[in-house]
């Protein structure tokens, strides 16, 4: 195994002759991704802004109250969907193209269309969150954009995904690293998770609670699925580069990547959900079967870093990468313990689920996307070497607040679920444990924001000054006055 | 070697598979439901499509993000069943040595003395639908009228949320079906046999704590006008001025926008107790609780249940 991955491993030999050097390879693809991580981050700000909005409603329910878009119904979504769309999906593409670049020692294919498509999916965003507080929202969770920005998404997605695909078909080694099997996977996963629901929800709407089976179902593949493979794809590469040692095992990895391909299309329904008892059943051992891709990915994430634990100390990228295979560990455990009846019977409906998604996302995918732009962005531009590791307290400022927002929904779900369960308690007395745990979670979020905008500054301050020196030259020459050559 | 093929049409396998599974087949099993196949009253057809108002309503929930904390899912854990005796015929010694057969610990005087309070409960709490069905028989060849009684149980129904589960019939005719994912409010399934009146939700939505001083609700001023009287105080200028709601001035009133009155017709129209052969519950054909010896609460009252 080793073998085979040391041939793919970031510390396979130098590439040949023919082959592009990797320094090209970087420098030719560098505007493409460096925009999709610079968006991403900044839609990453605007969701913890939006999200300490949200939180802090639960302290003062007057807050804001006066507005209708402002209302909690339309601020909550509206975070959720920037989160996810915006800063999730949208980065785990920038780090898909990279990867793609990279493990396939070739540039960025169809560099044009991944730039329109950028721009096409930032506009759809801000149409979609326009949509979302003017109440145009669709209401089914996670599809809140309105189908006039919901299109544009799609068209989007398409244009940087024939990028991302045309990067893959050209790669100079034909074996395949696993992070190219993952984001294979997830890019194909995308857009026929997407498309289905739109088309089923929005274009031509299915009847009654069938609706609410393929949103549940959107959410779980675009989680579990998606985003799980971008974020898995990226830890493969990341941590034996950052640790300059290889993969564990490969196989254990492609044995997590068929299993969970097997198995997670059929997960995302509730067992609380009104519908004919199959269906739930069906998602409930489905997930109960994803037990053994997940031992799989734990086995080879741990084999991996072990021995280099105190490492994450000196380097904040590891910490990142660490923390976030951590969190994506505990998130799927308990995403898979949620779906067995005793337990669901208490957290169905509860904060424990919007619990574990945050530690999915905010933990998971925060953690290795940001782990991964501290990795690239450097590469790519050396003014940011000597500002972006003095300044590592955003990092730990942001894993805090990532356990701060997350550990208390979860075990404050917990205690609500027991809460409602008692029929003795009154809504409100049942509620308690859940409003504390608002309360505490707004703490985290916080702490998110203030972790990410000091990370926006640092990225944006390097991106500016590296565009101020590519462009100062031009400009002083263009706005000198020519000197007139008399005589000639 | 180039695995790509590979990867690409195992997963295209992989999720066309999930995806018959999970979207197309519950599509063919739940995406062509009509009203009225599922009737336990015949009389009636459910689910039917709300009043125009209602539908008006829904968007307005759906607009303003309701569902991000009211879920409309009552569950239920399981069913209890009582043996319930309405009348006991003429042949009174007959009834007498069945509800013995019935209860064997029931000494016959303590039998007799139950005939005196009917309705009666005979049997609580069973747990074999057909336990229930057999002392039915028994007492009915007696030349009694007995019935079954189903009663659903759960913390949700407990709590008064609905008097059965919610089902997927309940959601027939919403464009957007919306069950909700999370509870950070109370459950809605059945808000509009539980607070009928419009009065109180206008009031509600205007100012929760007003209503209830430990909700985190946020008050939704948007959806009301706040004017001056005219001639006459407006019929449905709901919101009444008080000190309580911060007061609105002299000569001033608060009316509820069209919004509003849409969201409310919604709410009111939001009833999940209609009797199906999924949800066998209560018809409102109930024992008076005075004169049974079942529980005091008497939420779940008497059906007469084909399923049975």
């Amino acid at each position: 195994m080793s073998e085979v991955c040391a041939q793919d491993s970031p510390l396979a030999p130098p590439p040949g002759p023919g082959i592009t050097a990797p320094d090209a390879v970087d420098s030719s693809s560098r505007w493409a991704i460096l925009l999709l991580f610079w968006a991403g981050t900044k839609w990453l700000v605007l969701a913890t802004l939006l999200g300490l909005l949200v939180g802090l409603k639960f302290h003062t329910p007057n807050l804001l109250a006066d507005a209708a878009w402002l209302t909690y119904g339309r601020l909550q979504p509206a975070f959720w969907n920037v989160l996810l769309y915006g800063f999730a999906w949208q980065t785990g593409l920038g780090a898909a193209l990279w990867l793609l670049v990279r493990l396939g020692r070739t540039p960025v294919a169809y560099p044009m269309a991944a730039l329109a498509g950028l721009g096409l999916w930032n506009l759809g965003l801000v149409i979609g969150l326009v949509g979302i507080l003017s109440g145009d929202s669709t209401g089914h969770p996670w599809l809140e954009i309105p189908g006039y920005g919901s299109i544009l998404l799609l068209v989007a997605y398409g244009l940087i995904a024939l990028s991302a695909l045309g990067t893959f078909s050209r790669r100079q080694p034909l074996e395949l690293h696993p992070s190219q099997w993952f984001l294979l996977a997830a890019l194909f996963w995308f857009p026929w998770i997407y498309s289905t629901a739109q088309l089923l929800l929005v274009a031509d709407p299915v009847r009654g609670v069938f609706q609410a089976v393929v949103a549940w179902w959107f959410g779980a593949q675009f989680l579990w699925g998606c985003l799980a493979f971008v974020g898995l794809a990226v830890l493969w590469y990341l941590l034996p580069a950052l640790l300059e040692r290889p993969l564990h095992s490969r196989y254990h990895a492609l044995f997590a990547f068929w299993l969970l391909v097997l198995f997670t299309g059929w997960r995302g329904i509730p067992n609380s959900a009104p519908v004919p008892a199959w269906l739930p059943s069906v998602s409930t051992v489905f997930a109960v079967l994803c037990v053994a891709p997940l031992l799989a990915v734990a086995l080879n994430l741990h084999r991996t870093v072990v021995g280099s634990y105190r490492k994450v100390w000196q380097q904040p990228a590891l910490a990142l990468a660490v923390f976030g295979a951590g969190a994506y560990l505990l998130a799927t455990a308990l995403g898979i313990l949620q779906t067995l009846p005793s337990m669901s019977r208490v957290t169905d409906l509860t904060l424990f689920t919007p619990g574990v998604q945050g530690l999915f996302v905010y933990g998971f995918l925060g953690g290795t996307l940001l782990a991964l732009g501290r990795h690239v962005v450097p590469r790519w531009l050396p003014e940011s070497a000597a500002v972006w590791p003095r300044a590592s307290w955003p990092i730990w400022v942001y894993l805090a607040g990532a356990l701060l927002h997350a550990l208390p929904l979860i075990l404050g779900g917990w205690a609500q679920g027991k809460a409602l369960n008692d029929p003795a308690l009154v809504w409100t007395d049942a509620f308690q444990p859940a409003l504390m745990a608002l309360r505490f979670s707004t703490l985290g979020d916080l702490l998110l924001l203030v972790g990410v905008s000091a990370h926006a500054w640092g990225f944006g301050g390097v991106l500016l000054r590296f565009v101020w020196r590519r462009t100062q030259p031009v400009l002083v020459s263009a706005l000198k006055p020519e000197p007139i050559e008399v005589g000639s | 070697m180039n695995h790509g093929p590979l990867v690409f049409l195992g997963v295209l396998a992989a999720l066309a598979t999930a995806w018959f599974g999970m979207i197309v087949q519950p599509q063919l099993q739940l995406g062509r439901a009509v009203p009225g196949t599922n009737m336990v009253e015949t009389t009636a057809l459910y689910p039917q499509a709300r009043a125009g108002l209602a539908q008006q309503g829904l968007q307005v929930y759906r607009s303003l993000g309701c569902a991000t904390c009211h879920t409309r899912q009552v569950r239920q854990d399981g069913m209890l069943v009582d043996v319930l005796l309405r009348e006991a015929g003429t042949n009174t010694a007959a009834v007498i040595r069945a509800i013995t057969r019935v209860r064997r610990e029931l000494p016959d005087a303590e039998a007799e003395r139950l005939l005196e309070r009917l309705p009666v409960t005979i049997q609580r709490g069973l747990v074999d639908p057909e336990a229930a069905a057999a002392s039915v028989k028994e007492l009915t060849d007696a030349g009694a009228r007995a019935q079954v009684l189903l009663r659903p149980q759960g913390p949700d129904i407990a709590r008064g949320w609905g008097r059965g589960r919610t089902v997927a019939a309940d959601f027939l005719y919403d464009q957007p079906a919306l069950p909700g994912h999370v509870r950070l409010g109370p459950d809605l399934a059945n808000i509009g046999a539980r607070l009928p009146s419009p009065e109180w939700h206008y009031l509600h939505l205007y100012d929760p704590q007003a209503v209830n001083p430990k909700s985190v609700m946020p008050p939704h001023r948007f959806l009301f006008e706040r004017r001056r009287v005219g001639a006459q105080p407006s019929a449905d200028g709901i919101v009444r001025p008080s000190a309580a709601i911060g007061g609105t001035g002299e000569g001033m009133e608060i009316v509820p926008t069209a919004e509003a009155r849409a969201l409310v017709a919604f709410l009111l129209s939001l009833r999940s107790d209609v009797p199906l052969l999924e949800r066998p519950v209560a018809t409102g054909d109930e024992p008076d609780p005075e004169t049974t010896d079942l529980p005091a609460a008497g939420d779940q009252p008497a059906v007469d249940s084909p399923a049975l």
